[in-house]
């Protein structure tokens, strides 16, 4: 273990600073494609999972006892044991239907929409137009099902879809399932944004991640600079993102020949994956 | 006309996928320093409020409704209205003390013991040996101090801040001392203000993803962001593409330097913009 020298609240303020503006800017990114519900319970298992890993690495050839589990998560035994027991623990979230058919209200409303023959002629596979009112087979009972919160109305559920552009609503009070595509079109549009984005935040992290390990495992650090300036005149502001966009995009295709240079054309099990990320920022107040 | 409609499609089990691996990526550089459930009232408190915030674009010329809101995070209504009349809920977490004194079982244990006048002497601040057992002031009288110790045991506890250097045990006498005053007893400054930097990094990125959504939505032209990799890279010649590409990078991030330099105001003043480029090389054993 690395030798421990004084730290102080200060300190761990400033850590929280820059913790809590990563989960802004995550949450920012996540709001409208997975609920909160949703987010808690893959934040739950990975931290649980994550909290064994460091404790078993603290403590190499040792069992991971309950308590020491319950004192770096906060979490008590019972639920620990819980989570632990539980036939998904340690395995892939996006490969649990139940959880990827249920991230959004809208998806689960969709989701039972489609597979209850209440409300779907499972024959032919046609979502039935529902009352939006009514004790049997409506959509009123739909969200009632689908949706087990207190206090969401059938009205705040049946705009939020509308907003989505996933159902249409008829005169006759009706309401009918325009499209099961999920995410909804306002948000599938982005969809592809938000993944490269995740995926290349993914990546950085994991070259923080080794640069912090890097004293005690002995490994190289891995390049990751940042240059930037709290004193740009708004008026040059789409100059200089124009420069950088040509200075990045230079280097951009200068990485590609480097990393076709030492790229195989077929994959074994003695390759790694390697490249390089670059972004641009700007921040009106900071 | 009423037909047939495919199943939900499987976009989302990808975009799942890569908020999976960004989350253990988080979650990895954060255990030991933040609880899960100091982080769970992080990200509840943020979520809720960027939720308000999306509802006024959804909704812009009405009022977001409780159930809006409801529906968005699929927290329930009464839930709701606790988190948002709460105290802390416009507070950011590193302004809010109690939040900091309990970033951790352990930071919550040191904290009292250092700042409680049970367990400090008031005069110097300085904190006091304690009993291992019944006389007071005693460390079972300072655990009490855990809001939750359901199934922790004191001698876990006692364990880990020892593995740490933290405390000192005379076992003869039954006593225990606090022998350092780290806040966070595992980490040194260094790794904290590495791990600060890290985080700031990836929040500017974030920062930058998010932009760019907002951006698509509204056909704005998206900021710079681009990753260039290979799935297929022979581990023997790793080292010679890390030199490779970090003389790349080095040469690129200079080059950005003097183009920031060229630009930028010679003193602060209102109303100026916060801007800037990041570069970083990775790499990684599984694929993706």
């Amino acid at each position: 273990m690395s030798p421990v020298t004084s730290n102080s609240v200060k300190e761990v303020a400033l850590l929280t600073k820059s913790i809590e503006l990563v989960v802004r800017n995550l949450m920012k990114t996540l709001v409208g494609k997975i609920t909160l519900v949703r987010l808690q319970e893959m934040i739950e298992a990975h931290f649980i999972e994550e909290a064994e890993d460091y404790l078993r690495r603290e403590r190499p050839g040792r069992d991971v006892p309950l308590t020491s589990l319950a004192l770096v998560t906060g979490l008590d035994t019972r639920k620990l044991a819980q989570v632990r027991n539980s036939e998904n623990y340690h395995k892939p979230k996006h490969a649990e239907s139940e959880f990827v058919s249920n991230l959004t209200a809208e998806s689960s409303i969709v989701e039972l929409w489609t597979s209850d023959p209440a409300f779907t002629d499972l024959d032919s596979g046609v979502p039935r137009v529902l009352d939006i009112w009514g004790e049997e087979g409506s959509f009123e009972v739909v969200v009632r099902q689908a949706i087990r919160s207190r206090g969401i109305t059938v009205t705040s559920a049946l705009e939020r879809l509308k907003q989505s552009g996933l159902v249409k609503i008829h005169h006759d009070s009706r309401v009918q399932l325009k499209s099961t595509k999920l995410p909804s079109k306002s948000v599938r549009k982005h969809v592809g944004e938000a993944k490269l984005g995740l995926d290349a935040v993914g990546h950085l992290l994991g070259t923080v991640h080794r640069n912090l390990e890097a004293p005690v495992t002995g490994s190289d650090r891995l390049f990751q600079q940042g240059n930037w300036t709290h004193r740009l005149d708004p008026a040059n502001r789409q100059r200089v993102e124009s420069a950088m966009r040509d200075l990045l995009e230079n280097a951009r295709k200068e990485a590609v020949i480097v990393l076709e240079r030492f790229e195989e054309p077929s994959a074994d099990e003695f390759q790694l994956a390697a490249g390089v990320g670059f972004y641009y920022f700007e921040v009106e107040t900071f | 006309m009423e037909h047939a409609l495919p199943k939900p499609a499987s976009d989302v089990a990808i975009l799942t996928r890569s908020l999976e691996h960004v989350l253990r990526a988080v979650i990895r550089l954060l255990v030991g320093k933040l609880s899960l459930i100091r982080l769970e009232e992080l990200v509840r408190k943020i979520y809720v409020q960027e939720s308000e915030k999306q509802l006024k674009i959804d909704f812009p010329h009405k009022r977001a409704t409780l159930s809006q809101l409801a529906l968005l995070t699929g927290v329930d209504t009464r839930t709701l209205t606790k988190l948002t009349n709460s105290q802390s809920y416009s507070q950011p977490a590193h302004e809010d003390e109690s939040f900091l004194h309990e970033m951790t079982p352990e930071t919550t244990i040191i904290c009292a013991w250092m700042t409680d006048p049970r367990f400090c002497n008031p005069s110097d601040g300085k904190p006091r040996v304690l009993s291992l057992g019944g006389k007071k002031p005693s460390f079972s009288q300072l655990l009490s101090c855990m809001r939750s110790t359901r199934g922790i045991t004191q001698q876990s506890i006692i364990e880990r801040l020892e593995m740490a250097g933290t405390v000192e045990i005379d076992r003869k006498k039954q006593r225990i001392r606090l022998a350092a005053t780290n806040y966070y007893p595992f980490i040194t400054n260094d790794e904290i203000g590495m791990l600060d930097v890290g985080f700031y990094t990836v929040a500017l990125l974030l920062g930058s993803v998010a932009s760019n959504i907002r951006r698509a939505r509204s056909g704005e032209e998206k900021l710079f962001q681009r990753s260039s990799f290979s799935y297929h890279v022979p581990r023997k010649e790793m080292s010679r593409l890390r030199r490779r590409l970090r003389n790349l990078l080095k040469k690129s991030d200079e080059q950005c330097r003097a183009a920031i330099a060229d630009v930028e105001d010679d003193t602060p003043q209102p109303g100026q913009t916060f801007a800037g480029v990041g570069l970083f090389y990775f790499e990684s054993e599984a694929a993706g």
